[in-house]
Protein backbone atom coordinates (compact mmCIF):
# COMPACT_ATOMS: atom_id res chain seq x y z
CA UNK A 1 0.00 0.00 0.00
CA UNK A 2 0.94 3.64 -1.06
CA UNK A 3 0.72 5.73 2.16
CA UNK A 4 1.16 9.63 2.08
CA UNK A 5 2.05 11.23 5.50
CA UNK A 6 0.03 13.89 4.23
CA UNK A 7 -2.99 11.20 5.04
CA UNK A 8 -2.05 10.94 8.52
CA UNK A 9 -1.73 14.57 8.98
CA UNK A 10 -5.27 15.35 7.50
CA UNK A 11 -6.53 12.55 10.12
CA UNK A 12 -4.99 13.71 12.89
CA UNK A 13 -5.94 17.55 12.56
CA UNK A 14 -9.57 16.18 11.50
CA UNK A 15 -10.13 14.40 14.89
CA UNK A 16 -8.32 17.70 17.10
CA UNK A 17 -5.04 16.72 17.09
CA UNK A 18 -1.53 18.55 16.43
CA UNK A 19 0.13 18.47 13.70
CA UNK A 20 3.34 17.08 15.88
CA UNK A 21 3.23 13.20 15.27
CA UNK A 22 5.82 10.84 13.86
CA UNK A 23 5.42 7.74 11.45
CA UNK A 24 7.62 4.87 12.71
CA UNK A 25 7.71 1.72 9.99
CA UNK A 26 9.40 -1.29 10.69
CA UNK A 27 9.63 -5.04 9.56
CA UNK A 28 8.66 -8.04 11.73
CA UNK A 29 8.17 -11.80 10.14
CA UNK A 30 8.57 -10.05 6.82
CA UNK A 31 5.34 -8.20 7.71
CA UNK A 32 5.33 -3.81 7.38
CA UNK A 33 4.33 -2.51 10.67
CA UNK A 34 3.49 1.10 11.35
CA UNK A 35 3.08 3.23 14.43
CA UNK A 36 1.65 6.61 14.40
CA UNK A 37 3.01 8.81 17.42
CA UNK A 38 0.65 11.79 18.46
CA UNK A 39 0.15 13.65 21.45
CA UNK A 40 -2.66 14.70 23.84
CA UNK A 41 -5.14 16.81 22.66
CA UNK A 42 -7.00 16.26 26.73
CA UNK A 43 -5.84 17.79 29.63
CA UNK A 44 -6.78 14.92 31.57
CA UNK A 45 -5.13 11.63 30.51
CA UNK A 46 -7.50 8.93 31.91
CA UNK A 47 -6.98 5.36 31.07
CA UNK A 48 -10.32 4.99 29.16
CA UNK A 49 -10.46 8.15 27.08
CA UNK A 50 -7.57 7.24 25.84
CA UNK A 51 -8.08 3.99 25.00
CA UNK A 52 -11.12 4.80 23.38
CA UNK A 53 -9.18 8.03 21.45
CA UNK A 54 -6.93 5.07 20.45
CA UNK A 55 -8.97 2.89 18.89
CA UNK A 56 -10.68 5.58 17.26
CA UNK A 57 -8.04 7.29 15.89
CA UNK A 58 -6.88 3.31 13.96
CA UNK A 59 -10.10 3.41 12.69
CA UNK A 60 -9.98 6.65 11.24
CA UNK A 61 -6.65 6.00 9.74
CA UNK A 62 -7.63 2.76 8.22
CA UNK A 63 -10.45 4.11 6.85
CA UNK A 64 -8.21 6.58 4.78
CA UNK A 65 -5.38 4.64 4.29
CA UNK A 66 -6.53 0.74 3.96
CA UNK A 67 -4.12 0.14 6.91
CA UNK A 68 -4.19 -1.01 10.34
CA UNK A 69 -1.65 0.83 11.94
CA UNK A 70 -1.06 0.61 16.16
CA UNK A 71 -1.80 4.23 17.66
CA UNK A 72 0.01 5.92 20.64
CA UNK A 73 -1.20 9.04 22.06
CA UNK A 74 2.10 10.89 24.39
CA UNK A 75 1.86 13.59 26.47
CA UNK A 76 2.28 17.57 25.16
CA UNK A 77 5.60 18.63 24.21
CA UNK A 78 7.42 14.66 23.94
CA UNK A 79 7.18 14.95 20.17
CA UNK A 80 10.05 17.23 18.83
CA UNK A 81 9.36 20.72 17.22
CA UNK A 82 10.29 21.51 13.65
CA UNK A 83 11.84 24.91 13.09
CA UNK A 84 12.40 24.28 9.54
CA UNK A 85 11.49 20.88 7.01
CA UNK A 86 9.55 18.56 9.39
CA UNK A 87 11.18 15.27 9.54
CA UNK A 88 8.44 12.90 10.88
CA UNK A 89 8.89 9.30 9.13
CA UNK A 90 11.39 7.12 10.85
CA UNK A 91 11.62 3.95 8.26
CA UNK A 92 13.52 1.73 10.52
CA UNK A 93 13.48 -0.53 7.35
CA UNK A 94 16.12 1.17 5.55
CA UNK A 95 18.44 0.15 8.39
CA UNK A 96 19.01 -3.19 8.02
CA UNK B 1 -6.68 42.58 -6.36
CA UNK B 2 -3.27 43.46 -6.77
CA UNK B 3 -0.82 42.70 -8.64
CA UNK B 4 2.90 43.27 -8.85
CA UNK B 5 3.60 43.09 -12.56
CA UNK B 6 -0.04 43.26 -13.92
CA UNK B 7 0.96 43.04 -17.93
CA UNK B 8 2.71 39.81 -17.21
CA UNK B 9 0.70 38.13 -14.81
CA UNK B 10 -2.62 38.56 -16.94
CA UNK B 11 -1.23 38.15 -20.33
CA UNK B 12 -3.08 36.92 -23.10
CA UNK B 13 -2.65 33.46 -23.88
CA UNK B 14 -1.43 33.50 -26.88
CA UNK B 15 0.83 36.05 -26.57
CA UNK B 16 2.03 34.31 -23.48
CA UNK B 17 2.85 31.64 -25.70
CA UNK B 18 4.61 33.06 -28.36
CA UNK B 19 7.05 34.65 -25.65
CA UNK B 20 7.59 30.87 -23.89
CA UNK B 21 8.33 29.79 -27.80
CA UNK B 22 10.96 32.66 -28.08
CA UNK B 23 12.25 32.03 -24.88
CA UNK B 24 12.23 28.41 -25.11
CA UNK B 25 14.63 28.27 -28.80
CA UNK B 26 16.65 30.72 -27.28
CA UNK B 27 17.54 28.08 -24.21
CA UNK B 28 17.66 25.15 -26.29
CA UNK B 29 20.40 27.02 -28.64
CA UNK B 30 22.64 28.71 -25.59
CA UNK B 31 22.28 25.17 -23.39
CA UNK B 32 23.49 23.43 -26.37
CA UNK B 33 26.13 25.18 -26.56
CA UNK B 34 27.54 25.93 -23.59
CA UNK B 35 26.77 23.33 -21.18
CA UNK B 36 28.75 20.17 -22.61
CA UNK B 37 26.20 17.45 -20.08
CA UNK B 38 23.33 18.91 -22.18
CA UNK B 39 25.30 18.60 -25.34
CA UNK B 40 25.92 14.96 -24.83
CA UNK B 41 23.04 13.69 -23.54
CA UNK B 42 21.16 15.20 -26.90
CA UNK B 43 23.66 14.66 -29.44
CA UNK B 44 23.46 10.73 -27.45
CA UNK B 45 19.61 10.50 -28.46
CA UNK B 46 20.47 11.56 -31.80
CA UNK B 47 18.25 15.14 -31.68
CA UNK B 48 19.06 17.74 -34.10
CA UNK B 49 18.52 21.04 -32.40
CA UNK B 50 17.69 22.66 -35.28
CA UNK B 51 14.20 20.61 -35.45
CA UNK B 52 13.74 22.50 -32.05
CA UNK B 53 10.98 24.80 -33.27
CA UNK B 54 9.00 25.77 -30.78
CA UNK B 55 7.98 25.08 -26.91
CA UNK B 56 6.02 22.07 -28.53
CA UNK B 57 9.37 20.15 -29.75
CA UNK B 58 9.75 19.78 -25.89
CA UNK B 59 8.64 16.49 -25.65
CA UNK B 60 11.52 15.38 -28.22
CA UNK B 61 14.14 16.14 -25.45
CA UNK B 62 15.21 13.73 -22.84
CA UNK B 63 14.11 14.73 -18.72
CA UNK B 64 16.24 16.07 -16.17
CA UNK B 65 16.10 13.87 -12.98
CA UNK B 66 18.13 14.42 -9.45
CA UNK B 67 20.42 11.66 -10.38
CA UNK B 68 21.44 13.86 -13.64
CA UNK B 69 22.17 16.84 -11.02
CA UNK B 70 24.08 14.58 -8.41
CA UNK B 71 26.52 13.32 -11.69
CA UNK B 72 26.94 16.51 -12.30
CA UNK B 73 28.26 17.72 -9.36
CA UNK B 74 29.20 20.16 -8.14
CA UNK B 75 29.28 22.50 -11.40
CA UNK B 76 28.64 20.49 -14.64
CA UNK B 77 26.17 22.15 -15.87
CA UNK B 78 26.85 26.01 -15.28
CA UNK B 79 25.89 27.51 -18.26
CA UNK B 80 27.75 30.68 -17.53
CA UNK B 81 31.32 31.58 -16.73
CA UNK B 82 31.72 31.04 -12.99
CA UNK B 83 33.14 34.59 -12.87
CA UNK B 84 29.25 35.38 -14.18
CA UNK B 85 27.92 33.54 -11.07
CA UNK B 86 27.45 35.62 -8.13
CA UNK B 87 25.73 33.07 -5.50
CA UNK B 88 25.19 29.90 -4.99
CA UNK B 89 22.11 27.91 -2.94
CA UNK B 90 21.59 24.13 -2.48
CA UNK B 91 19.54 21.73 -0.91
CA UNK B 92 19.48 20.29 2.40
CA UNK B 93 20.71 16.73 0.83
CA UNK B 94 17.98 15.10 3.02
CA UNK B 95 17.25 12.59 0.52
CA UNK B 96 21.55 12.14 -1.05
CA UNK B 97 23.99 14.13 -1.90
CA UNK B 98 23.56 17.57 -1.95
CA UNK B 99 22.48 19.65 -5.25
CA UNK B 100 24.56 23.16 -6.01
CA UNK B 101 22.22 25.26 -7.81
CA UNK B 102 24.07 28.79 -9.10
CA UNK B 103 22.87 32.08 -10.03
CA UNK B 104 24.07 35.15 -11.89
CA UNK B 105 22.70 38.85 -10.92
CA UNK B 106 20.22 38.72 -13.56
CA UNK B 107 19.06 35.21 -12.42
CA UNK B 108 18.77 37.02 -8.91
CA UNK B 109 16.61 39.28 -9.80
CA UNK B 110 14.04 37.48 -11.22
CA UNK B 111 13.55 35.01 -8.17
CA UNK B 112 12.98 38.52 -6.55
CA UNK B 113 10.87 39.52 -8.93
CA UNK B 114 8.70 36.12 -8.78
CA UNK B 115 8.66 35.96 -4.83
CA UNK B 116 7.25 39.57 -4.65
CA UNK B 117 4.87 38.75 -7.35
CA UNK B 118 3.68 36.21 -4.50
CA UNK B 119 3.72 38.56 -1.61
CA UNK B 120 1.72 40.69 -3.51
CA UNK B 121 -1.11 38.38 -4.38
CA UNK B 122 -1.84 37.46 -1.38
CA UNK B 123 -2.21 40.99 -0.55
CA UNK B 124 1.48 42.87 0.38
CA UNK B 125 2.55 45.89 0.21
CA UNK B 126 5.28 48.33 1.00
CA UNK B 127 2.66 48.77 4.11
CA UNK B 128 3.60 45.67 5.38
CA UNK B 129 5.81 44.55 7.96
CA UNK B 130 7.50 41.01 7.02
CA UNK B 131 8.92 38.42 9.25
CA UNK B 132 11.18 35.90 7.03
CA UNK B 133 11.38 32.84 9.46
CA UNK B 134 12.62 30.49 6.71
CA UNK B 135 16.55 29.55 7.57
CA UNK B 136 18.88 31.66 5.89
CA UNK B 137 21.87 30.32 4.35
CA UNK B 138 22.30 27.93 1.72
CA UNK B 139 18.05 26.63 2.03
CA UNK B 140 16.58 29.08 -0.37
CA UNK B 141 13.68 29.40 1.61
CA UNK B 142 15.25 32.95 3.49
CA UNK B 143 17.23 33.85 0.41
CA UNK B 144 13.72 33.84 -1.65
CA UNK B 145 11.79 35.70 0.79
CA UNK B 146 13.70 37.88 1.89
CA UNK B 147 14.41 39.03 -1.82
CA UNK B 148 10.88 39.23 -2.33
CA UNK B 149 9.97 40.87 0.47
CA UNK B 150 12.57 44.19 0.14
CA UNK B 151 11.27 44.37 -3.48
CA UNK B 152 7.93 45.02 -2.15
CA UNK B 153 8.87 47.24 -0.62
CA UNK B 154 7.97 45.83 3.01
CA UNK B 155 9.88 46.27 6.00
CA UNK B 156 11.68 43.07 6.41
CA UNK B 157 12.50 41.36 9.46
CA UNK B 158 15.03 38.60 8.53
CA UNK B 159 14.85 36.38 11.37
CA UNK B 160 15.60 32.54 10.24
CA UNK B 161 14.26 29.69 12.08
CA UNK B 162 14.52 28.85 15.41
CA UNK B 163 14.22 30.87 18.94
CA UNK B 164 10.75 30.93 19.19
CA UNK B 165 10.74 33.49 21.93
CA UNK B 166 12.77 36.03 20.41
CA UNK B 167 10.24 35.12 17.06
CA UNK B 168 7.29 36.25 18.96
CA UNK B 169 9.06 39.29 20.86
CA UNK B 170 9.88 41.08 17.52
CA UNK B 171 6.73 39.95 15.86
CA UNK B 172 4.88 41.95 19.00
CA UNK B 173 7.43 44.61 19.10
CA UNK B 174 7.57 45.36 15.28
CA UNK B 175 3.91 44.86 14.35
CA UNK B 176 4.68 41.87 12.15
CA UNK B 177 1.75 42.25 9.53
CA UNK B 178 2.93 38.93 7.42
CA UNK B 179 4.97 35.52 8.28
CA UNK B 180 6.85 33.56 6.08
CA UNK B 181 7.95 30.19 7.25
CA UNK B 182 7.36 26.72 6.48
CA UNK B 183 4.16 25.15 7.61
CA UNK B 184 5.19 23.03 10.56
CA UNK B 185 6.84 26.01 11.77
CA UNK B 186 3.87 27.99 11.80
CA UNK B 187 2.12 25.68 13.59
CA UNK B 188 4.40 25.71 16.50
CA UNK B 189 4.40 29.64 16.97
CA UNK B 190 0.61 28.96 16.60
CA UNK B 191 1.08 26.53 19.21
CA UNK B 192 3.34 29.03 21.54
CA UNK B 193 1.33 31.87 20.74
CA UNK B 194 -2.29 29.91 21.94
CA UNK B 195 -0.10 28.55 25.08
CA UNK B 196 1.01 31.76 26.34
CA UNK B 197 -2.48 33.91 25.34
CA UNK B 198 -0.43 36.58 23.22
CA UNK B 199 -2.95 36.37 19.99
CA UNK B 200 -4.50 39.96 20.90
CA UNK B 201 -0.85 41.77 20.54
CA UNK B 202 -0.03 40.41 17.59
CA UNK B 203 -0.94 42.38 14.43
CA UNK B 204 -0.54 39.54 11.89
CA UNK B 205 -2.84 39.48 8.84
CA UNK B 206 -1.55 36.98 6.81
CA UNK B 207 1.63 34.08 6.45
CA UNK B 208 3.03 32.54 3.42
CA UNK B 209 3.98 28.73 3.81
CA UNK B 210 6.16 26.30 1.89
CA UNK B 211 9.25 24.01 1.48
CA UNK B 212 7.28 21.34 2.35
CA UNK B 213 3.65 19.80 1.31
CA UNK B 214 1.06 20.74 4.01
CA UNK B 215 -2.78 19.76 3.73
CA UNK B 216 -5.61 22.31 4.17
CA UNK B 217 -6.17 20.59 7.60
CA UNK B 218 -3.48 22.08 8.75
CA UNK B 219 -4.09 25.60 7.04
CA UNK B 220 -7.54 25.77 8.92
CA UNK B 221 -5.84 25.19 12.36
CA UNK B 222 -2.69 27.45 11.28
CA UNK B 223 -5.03 30.64 10.22
CA UNK B 224 -7.41 30.04 13.63
CA UNK B 225 -4.18 29.65 15.76
CA UNK B 226 -2.83 32.49 14.08
CA UNK B 227 -5.92 34.68 13.26
CA UNK B 228 -4.80 35.01 9.42
CA UNK B 229 -5.23 34.18 6.05
CA UNK B 230 -2.33 31.30 5.03
CA UNK B 231 -1.11 30.77 2.14
CA UNK B 232 0.81 28.34 -0.13
CA UNK B 233 4.04 28.95 -2.10
CA UNK B 234 5.71 26.82 -4.34
CA UNK B 235 9.12 25.95 -5.81
CA UNK B 236 12.46 23.85 -5.57
CA UNK B 237 16.22 24.77 -5.05
CA UNK B 238 16.82 23.15 -8.51
CA UNK B 239 14.49 25.29 -10.67
CA UNK B 240 15.04 28.59 -8.27
CA UNK B 241 13.79 28.13 -4.66
CA UNK B 242 10.63 29.45 -3.83
CA UNK B 243 8.15 31.46 -5.95
CA UNK B 244 8.01 29.32 -9.00
CA UNK B 245 4.33 29.02 -7.98
CA UNK B 246 2.34 31.07 -5.63
CA UNK B 247 -1.26 31.08 -4.42
CA UNK B 248 -3.46 34.27 -4.58
CA UNK B 249 -6.13 35.40 -2.10
CA UNK B 250 -8.54 32.69 -3.50
CA UNK B 251 -6.70 29.76 -2.29
CA UNK B 252 -7.53 27.77 -5.37
CA UNK B 253 -4.22 26.28 -6.43
CA UNK B 254 -1.13 28.17 -7.51
CA UNK B 255 0.11 30.40 -10.90
CA UNK B 256 3.08 29.06 -12.60
CA UNK B 257 4.71 31.70 -13.52
CA UNK B 258 4.82 31.06 -16.84
CA UNK B 259 7.28 33.67 -18.35
CA UNK B 260 9.69 32.12 -16.49
CA UNK B 261 8.70 28.41 -15.98
CA UNK B 262 7.12 25.71 -18.14
CA UNK B 263 5.30 23.24 -16.76
CA UNK B 264 4.14 19.51 -18.04
CA UNK B 265 3.03 16.75 -15.87
CA UNK B 266 4.17 13.19 -16.53
CA UNK B 267 3.69 9.79 -15.36
CA UNK B 268 5.95 9.15 -12.18
CA UNK B 269 6.38 5.50 -13.79
CA UNK B 270 7.17 5.57 -17.06
CA UNK B 271 7.27 9.32 -17.63
CA UNK B 272 4.33 9.41 -20.18
CA UNK B 273 2.85 12.93 -20.91
CA UNK B 274 -0.43 13.37 -19.12
CA UNK B 275 -3.51 15.51 -20.17
CA UNK B 276 -3.67 18.96 -18.20
CA UNK B 277 -5.72 17.77 -14.92
CA UNK B 278 -4.48 14.72 -14.45
CA UNK B 279 -2.70 13.77 -11.42
CA UNK B 280 0.91 13.08 -12.32
CA UNK B 281 4.62 14.49 -11.56
CA UNK B 282 5.22 17.76 -12.38
CA UNK B 283 7.77 18.45 -14.87
CA UNK B 284 9.69 22.13 -14.78
CA UNK B 285 11.93 23.86 -17.14
CA UNK B 286 13.59 27.53 -16.24
CA UNK B 287 12.80 29.67 -19.70
CA UNK B 288 15.18 32.55 -18.43
CA UNK B 289 17.34 30.95 -16.13
CA UNK B 290 21.21 32.22 -17.32
CA UNK B 291 23.27 30.35 -14.71
CA UNK B 292 21.67 26.78 -13.87
CA UNK B 293 18.67 26.40 -16.47
CA UNK B 294 17.19 22.89 -16.83
CA UNK B 295 15.26 21.09 -19.40
CA UNK B 296 12.14 18.80 -18.23
CA UNK B 297 13.46 18.70 -14.69
CA UNK B 298 11.16 15.99 -13.16
CA UNK B 299 10.62 17.51 -9.73
CA UNK B 300 9.14 14.49 -8.25
CA UNK B 301 6.09 16.56 -6.55
CA UNK B 302 2.21 15.38 -7.41
CA UNK B 303 -0.01 17.19 -8.76
CA UNK B 304 -2.19 18.23 -11.79
CA UNK B 305 -1.83 21.61 -13.67
CA UNK B 306 -4.82 23.41 -15.40
CA UNK B 307 -5.97 26.14 -17.61
CA UNK B 308 -8.86 27.99 -16.10
CA UNK B 309 -10.04 31.59 -16.01
CA UNK B 310 -9.21 32.30 -12.39
CA UNK B 311 -11.29 34.98 -10.65
CA UNK B 312 -7.91 37.05 -9.79
CA UNK B 313 -6.87 37.81 -13.86
CA UNK B 314 -4.13 36.14 -14.30
CA UNK B 315 -3.69 33.77 -17.39
CA UNK B 316 -1.03 31.72 -15.96
CA UNK B 317 -1.72 27.99 -15.23
CA UNK B 318 -2.29 26.75 -12.03
CA UNK B 319 -1.13 23.92 -10.44
CA UNK B 320 -2.80 21.90 -7.69
CA UNK B 321 -1.30 21.54 -3.94
CA UNK B 322 1.24 19.27 -3.75
CA UNK B 323 0.02 15.72 -2.49
CA UNK B 324 4.11 15.45 -1.75
CA UNK B 325 7.20 14.61 -2.82
CA UNK B 326 7.15 10.96 -4.04
CA UNK B 327 10.38 10.00 -1.72
CA UNK B 328 7.49 11.34 1.31
CA UNK B 329 5.79 8.24 -0.07
CA UNK B 330 6.38 4.86 1.94
CA UNK B 331 5.19 1.54 0.86
CA UNK B 332 4.08 -0.78 3.46
CA UNK B 333 3.56 -4.18 3.09
CA UNK B 334 0.92 -6.12 4.97
CA UNK B 335 -0.74 -9.25 5.02
CA UNK B 336 -3.99 -8.08 6.95
CA UNK B 337 -4.70 -5.30 5.33
CA UNK B 338 -8.58 -4.10 5.23
CA UNK B 339 -9.65 -2.28 1.93
CA UNK B 340 -12.25 0.01 2.43
CA UNK B 341 -13.51 2.07 -0.29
Amino acid sequence: MNIWPSQIESVLIKNGYSSNYNIFIDRINNNDIMDVVVETKNQTEDENTLCREVLLLENAIKDITGIKVSVSIVAVGKIERSEGKSKRVFDKRNLY
Amino acid sequence: MSFYQKSIETMEYTRLKSMQNELFCDLIKRVYKSVNYYKEKIDKLGIDIKEIKSIDDIDKLPYMTKDDLRSAYPDKLLAVPKSESVRIQSTSGTTGKRVIAYYTQSDLELWEECCARAIVATGGSSEDVCQVSYGYGLFTGGAGLNGGSQRVGCLTLPMSTGNTNRQIQFMIDLNTTILCCTPSYAANLGEYIAKNELRDKLSLKLGIFGAEPWTNELRNKIEEDLGIDAYDIYGLTEIMGPGVAFEYNQKNGMHIQEDHFYAEVVDPIDGHKLQDGEVGELVLTTLTKEAFPLIRYRTRDLCKIYREKCKCGRTHIRMSKPIGRTDDMFIVKCEHMAFTN
